[in-house]
């Protein structure tokens, strides 16, 4: 009955979320890859041939999907360049250990090279025991703080400097309404972006499934019956994203695009909002003399006459972030401050004082 | 009900040992409110809420020299905080009259009805209860005059600059066209059957809620020009706010922000939009409707202000509007609609006028054109590489958006903003009432 209405041939199976065509297997499988493919050229992803690069990979659905898509791509479109999985050991029994199972058998799999880094290794404290410190309530500043790094320390160890991440369009969309819930700017024009490379780190990072819905993630991974692991973290049911979550979810029952517009919005506030250009401030208020947002760029260009110290911060009134990278005195690693968060996350549990590290968590903390 | 508590009731009871129950600021009345962590008697609170309302007045306070007295529209739904802003602009007035015996401005109170589109029983009810409403607050707040303006008149609204230009110049006797069927129009259908039959094309009731509100906003700044009001005046609180700028991050709509939420000047003309209560939240307003006895005045009664009736449609055909207003009205979020509305209040544009220029203003929004990021950045890599080819571009906007245009419109993307193509998606050629300038 129902066709396909992209083959006109088989029956449709699948009716896509982004704009309700209801399409067979075979289609969807093509439609998926090749937005995939699309979003890679024309983000320019892979600019150089013969690149090493990394997919961080969790065994989760998001990191297979990407890894098995990846590996597909690779080989039809020839981008010429070789995937390693880098993978990383929080040291969370009955989540980590088991999922890492799974991206072993990936990396057999996928035929790529797998990289283990382990927060055992690298701080010497697992999740386990940091939560047996700390408790649950914000354990994940921990975890994300320590996770950022652990990449790119991966990385290094395997002499690459371009991570990919399977982060999807729901991810980004939840990002952008929890950075507005939290009035998070600075995160807020960098959430949506594909591609970032920070001022604190030299790793680039891309989210090759920007545009790819949750959903069709899910169904892709079982169409392909892809091999992955299903079960959250013990410890996280992290409040504030479920917040944004459920948020979303509604949106998505009223209007099924509303994911991907969602997305589009937060890459439009990247170009415009907090693009490095605002420093123009002077013609723009010419043109526009509402008086909006005279006082906050004054701010900030008295912020830029003011010598830049040694890896320091200046937040300015209107919460945009300039900031002068050093090095962390303790390890050696790129930071912001004089000493990095994570060294002061480590530091404060080996001094057994779990509360000073959650004040000092500053931006990365959620209460 | 046998027994009913107000809040008021409620703020009376006695709280906690009367240790210290003296109002935190004058120390003299008993506290009937705690406000932002501070206990206050009703007269400091009003004097707080007053002293929110006057920051926005500073333009309209009396001068030595002015001249001629400033038009002010001011926008009321009849709701809760459009009678609240009603009342404190009233009183705002009442007091330059008094000490200066004159006042700077004059006020035009609009309300847009759009009644007519609920159809049938419904329209009667709600009309007759917005009718009751406006009589109510014509003979309370005298010094203002009311109006009541259909929706569909938006479509009588003469088109083209040089309509508008002349309504500017001749400033007397300029009134709508009511006649039922006006010769000028070319087609025969009335503005109401226009109005439905561009709503019926629509896919969905939430693009139907989001085009609506654009129309009436549209309504209302046609309405100030030809008026020659200067200022136009919205009861926006700020969980009200909160709730407008994530509705239109989720329709689309991130790169005309600004333009959304800002007070000072439009796309749309010269009047300033001004919004007194921004810095508000909806219970605040609530808090000051009840000690200044002003329920009646609304058209909500207090029951369903402080505690909404669950939304009459199914959640798939809830609009996204109003799944925001629920999520900031929820008590648990509400003090999260500080952090959305500053936060969007300190987003900029770094190329406005370049935008403007080059893109041009919506067609159904009459807001700045967006751009697809992404197009942007390729036409930056062309540029630097000398090569050329945009045709693809296109297309890949099409294909990952999922946004293709209707037959026949391809040339859609150039003259609709992305927020507006996805709220009119499938409808076809649609007839718009309202030009850009």
């Amino acid at each position: 009955m129902n066709q396909c209405v992209i083959c006109q041939t088989n029956r449709a199976q699948v009716i896509r979320p982004k704009n309700g065509q209801k399409i067979c297997k075979s289609c969807f499988l093509e439609v998926f890859e090749l937005e995939i493919h699309t979003t890679i050229v024309e983000n320019n992803i892979f600019p150089n041939r013969g690149e090493r690069v990394a997919i961080g990979a969790s065994g989760g659905k998001d990191s297979t999907v990407l890894a098995a898509t990846l590996k597909a791509l690779n080989e039809r479109y020839d981008y010429g360049v070789e995937f390693v999985l880098l993978s990383i050991d929080e040291g969370i029994h009955g989540y980590r250990d088991d999922s890492l199972e799974t991206v072993k058998r990936n990396a057999i799999q996928y035929e790529m090279e797998l990289c283990i880094v382990g927060y055992d290794t690298l701080y010497g404290w697992t999740m386990d025991k940091v939560v047996e410190m700390v408790g649950r309530k914000g354990n994940c500043t921990y975890c994300g703080v320590f996770r950022r790094q652990a990449l790119d320390r991966g990385a290094k160890q395997l002499d690459i400097s371009h991570i990919l991440t399977g982060h999807n369009a729901d991810d980004i969309a939840e990002t952008v309404l929890m950075n507005f819930l939290r009035g998070d700017l600075p995160r807020l024009g960098r959430c949506a972006e594909i591609m970032t490379a920070s001022p604190t780190s030299a790793m680039k990072r891309s989210k090759p499934l920007k545009y790819a819905y949750e959903k069709e993630i899910v169904l892709y991974a079982h169409y392909r019956e892809l091999d992955y692991f299903s079960t959250e973290c013990v410890y996280s049911p992290e409040a504030f994203r479920g917040n944004a979550r459920s948020l979303l979810k509604e949106l998505e029952k009223i209007r099924p695009s509303s994911v991907l517009d969602i997305v589009r919005s937060g890459e439009q506030l990247v170009h415009d909002a907090i693009g490095p250009n605002k420093l123009r401030y002077e013609e723009q208020n010419e043109w526009y003399e509402g008086g909006k947002g005279s006082e906050n760029d004054k701010h900030i260009l008295g912020n830029l006459k003011s010598p830049p110290g040694h890896g320091t911060t200046h937040q300015t009134t209107d919460g945009s972030r300039i900031q002068t990278i050093g090095v962390c005195e303790n390890c050696g690693y790129m930071s912001s401050q004089p000493i990095c968060k994570a060294c002061v996350l480590v530091d404060s549990l080996n001094k057994t004082n779990a509360s000073v590290g959650v004040s000092l968590g500053g931006g990365q903390t959620i209460h | 009900m046998e027994f009913e508590v107000t809040m008021a009731d409620i703020a009376r009871l006695p709280r906690t040992p009367a240790a210290q129950s003296l109002c935190k600021r004058c120390k003299q009345n008993p506290p009937e409110i705690t406000m932002r962590h501070e206990a206050l008697c009703r007269d400091c609170f009003q004097i707080y809420i007053r002293t929110k309302f006057t920051r926005h007045m500073e333009p309209y306070r009396v001068k030595k020299n002015s001249q001629t007295t400033k038009k002010l529209l001011l926008a009321t739904s009849l709701g809760v905080s459009s009678t609240a802003l009603l009342d404190i602009l009233h009183w705002h007035r009442a007091l330059q009259v008094e000490r200066a015996r004159r006042s700077e401005y004059d006020v035009e109170v609009v309300h847009i009805d759009d009644t007519a589109l609920i159809g049938g029983d419904g329209t009667t009810a709600a009309a007759a209860a917005a009718d009751e409403c406006l009589e109510k607050l014509r003979e309370r707040y005298t010094q203002f005059e009311f109006t009541k303006v259909p929706l569909e008149d938006i479509y009588r609204i003469p088109n083209g600059t040089a309509a508008v230009e002349e309504i500017i110049s001749t400033t007397e006797g300029i009134t709508l066209d009511h006649s039922p069927s006006s010769p000028s129009s070319s087609s025969s259908s009335s503005p109401l059957d226009k109005l439905r039959t561009l709503l019926s094309t629509l896919n969905s009731r939430a693009s139907q809620m989001d085009l609506i509100t654009i129309l009436r906003t549209r309504l209302i700044v046609e309405l100030a020009k030809q008026r020659n009001c200067e200022a136009i005046f919205f009861a926006d609180s700020m969980t009200k706010m909160a709730a407008m700028v994530l509705a239109e991050v989720t329709k689309g709509r991130g790169h005309a922000l600004p333009w959304l939420i800002s007070d000072g000047p439009t796309p749309y003309g010269p009047q300033t939009i001004v919004r007194p209560f921004r810095e508000l939240s909806k219970s605040e307003i609530a808090s000051f409707i009840t000690f200044s006895s002003l329920w009646p005045f609304s058209i909500i009664s207090q029951e369903a202000a402080t505690n909404p009736p669950k939304p009459p449609v199914k959640a798939k055909n809830q609009t996204i509007d109003e799944v925001m207003e629920k999520f900031f009205n929820d008590v648990s979020n509400a003090h999260l609609s500080t952090n959305v509305v500053k936060t969007a209040a300190k987003l900029g544009f770094a190329d406005d006028r370049d935008r403007v220029e080059r893109l041009g203003l919506c067609e159904i929004c009459g807001l700045p054109m967006d751009e697809d990021p992404r197009i942007r950045k390729l036409k930056n890599v062309k540029a630097e590489e000398g090569g050329e080819g945009n045709g693809n571009a296109n297309d890949a906007d099409a294909r990952i958006y999922c946004l293709e245009p209707p037959e026949g419109e391809e040339g859609l993307k150039q003259r609709r903003c992305y927020g507006c193509r996805r709220s009119t998606l499938g409808a076809g050629k649609i007839d718009w009432p309202v030009n850009n300038r």
